[in-house]
């Protein structure tokens, strides 16, 4: 059974070595999460990302993230991938977490398409054996031959995404945490992109996807966060938060 | 599997820096080679030593000496240089440490040959002395695995230490008896050779490339240090590992 609980945690950033006009220009910002002195030194400065968040997300669970830039929300899916660890507050995950962030982001250019999925692999938590155990199932996908072989620079950048796309979605996590939309390539690739995702989306037990399409979170989960300022300011069925959402936004549109 | 994280990686960089060049690692043995030979030729001359005895003194001594000293620069970069990974994916953080001193490790290996080239043109006796290189190289790898960590977590957090350690070295490359005899120095030996915790740890390296047995005096201090490193190293890992991300 897959749970993720987190109670009263929040995450701050350090700005370290800001020079002293730069902090005063940071202090007029208006988006973006609370920019603060720490609260253990009152020299530090430090961007307060995630306010005291507590949510209790459950088995079968498809959770939407929204909320405008800033928010919080990409902050909130690094903690629950265990990149980041929380400043204060306790966090418990029950299930194997994986994350689906800017696909290529660990790949090397100079290395060839191999090479890249036994790194990337590797640091996803696999073994060689069951990276492997997947390679057929990639070649298959990706369908770019003997490109594999070759170091990724000669890529196409379609063919890039393909790669990446595939070595993350090889995996088959219980808690999968997805970043915007991913994707795109030729419309071939994209539908069967889709349906893959598909599959991968059936598989987990607990989905957590941010974006800023309402309806791709209309069709995909099943509930919602509304996220401002590094606050949940709403959590519960997609459509009622979505609804309020909305509703917030409308005076600033105006 | 972690091993098989930071072995590939650590394989991996190195294919990365040579990629393309004919020779590949072996560079890094030719260019220690032609630097043995030039630098070799003009102290013997110079200090009227025989190249016999200081051909092999010199070669071991460099070899080694490289290897410490990059244990200590790039163990610097371990966390700062590879902040895309640890953004990006959630892996043990010992990963880098490890990585660094096993590449660093295989370039050793690499520059070993030009010792064992010299050691066969001027006949060193390799005696069972020798043997002592491998108790002396493990204390260097678990030692370049503790300063990997501290060094690396410092680095991330303050930026001024890198380019600190980098003139360090730099100093210490000349006040440690790499290219001098430590006997040399005479009555001064224990102020200026045996307060110098690196000559420790060269010479439980460099000594059993020679024949010779390192003394007493090499083991206890290098094996002291290890400990005292890794107290500290625990200490910092566990208190900081999880701020380091907040900082690269």
């Amino acid at each position: 059974m897959a749970e993720m609980r987190l109670e009263n945690v929040s995450v701050e950033f350090p700005v370290i070595g800001g020079s002293k006009s730069f902090r005063q220009t940071l202090l007029q910002r208006t988006a973006g999460g609370l920019i603060q002195r720490s609260s253990s030194d009152h020299r530090r400065i430090t961007v307060k990302a995630l306010d005291n968040i507590s949510v209790d997300i459950k088995n079968g669970e498809r959770v939407g993230l929204i909320g405008p830039n800033g928010a919080g929300k990409s902050t909130l899916l690094r903690l629950m991938a265990g990149i980041l660890e929380p400043v204060s507050g306790h966090m418990s995950v029950e299930g194997k977490v994986s994350a689906l962030f800017a696909p290529g982001i660990g790949m090397d250019m100079e290395d060839t398409g191999y090479d890249n999925v036994y790194n990337c692999g590797l640091y996803l938590g696999m073994s060689r054996k069951q990276i492997s155990g997947i390679m057929p199932d990639i070649e298959e996908f990706t369908e770019l031959g003997d490109y594999l072989s070759l170091p990724v620079r000669t890529y196409s950048s379609g063919m890039v995404v393909r790669l990446a796309f595939a070595v993350a979605t090889a995996i088959h996590p219980e808690i999968l945490l997805l970043d915007e939309g991913l994707g795109a390539g030729d419309a071939r690739f994209a539908e069967k992109a889709k349906k893959r995702m598909a599959e991968l989306l059936n598989r987990a037990s607990i989905i957590v996807l941010a974006s800023h399409s309402n309806d791709l979170i209309k069709s995909l989960c099943d509930k919602a966060i509304f996220m401002s300022a590094g606050k949940i300011e709403m959590f519960g069925d997609v459509d009622e938060v979505i609804e309020f959402y909305k509703e917030s936004q409308k005076p600033s549109a105006a | 599997m972690q091993w098989e994280l930071w072995a590939r990686l650590g394989w991996h960089e190195i294919r990365r820096r040579y990629a393309r060049t004919v020779l590949g690692p072996f560079w890094s043995a030719l260019n220690l080679a032609v630097f043995v030979i030039a630098v070799g030729f003009v102290f013997s001359n110079l200090w009227g030593t025989d190249l016999k005895t200081f051909l092999p003194f010199l070669s071991t001594g460099v070899t080694t000496w490289l290897f410490i000293s990059a244990l200590m620069t790039e163990g610097c970069g371990i966390y700062s240089a590879n902040q895309g990974v640890l953004k990006q994916f959630a892996f043990p953080k010992t990963v880098f440490a490890l990585q660094c001193v096993w590449r660093n490790f295989i370039v050793f290996g690499h520059n070993l040959i030009v010792c064992l080239i010299v050691a066969i043109i001027f006949s060193v006796d390799l005696t069972l002395n020798s043997l002592f290189l491998i108790p002396g190289l493990f204390i260097v790898l678990l030692n370049g695995v503790w300063v990997g960590l501290v060094l690396g977590i410092l680095c991330a957090r303050f930026r001024d230490v890198q380019p600190l350690i980098g003139s360090f070295l730099q100093i210490m490359m000349l006040v440690t008896p790499v290219f001098w005899p430590p006997e040399q120095v005479g009555d001064l030996k224990p102020l200026i050779v045996d307060s110098n915790p690196l000559y420790h740890f060269l010479s439980i390296v460099r000594e059993p490339l020679l024949g010779h047995a390192p003394s007493a005096l090499n083991w206890s201090v290098s094996l002291s240090l290890t400990l005292l490193g890794w107290a500290l190293a625990l200490y910092m890992f566990t208190k900081f590992r999880h701020r380091v991300i907040y900082w690269v």
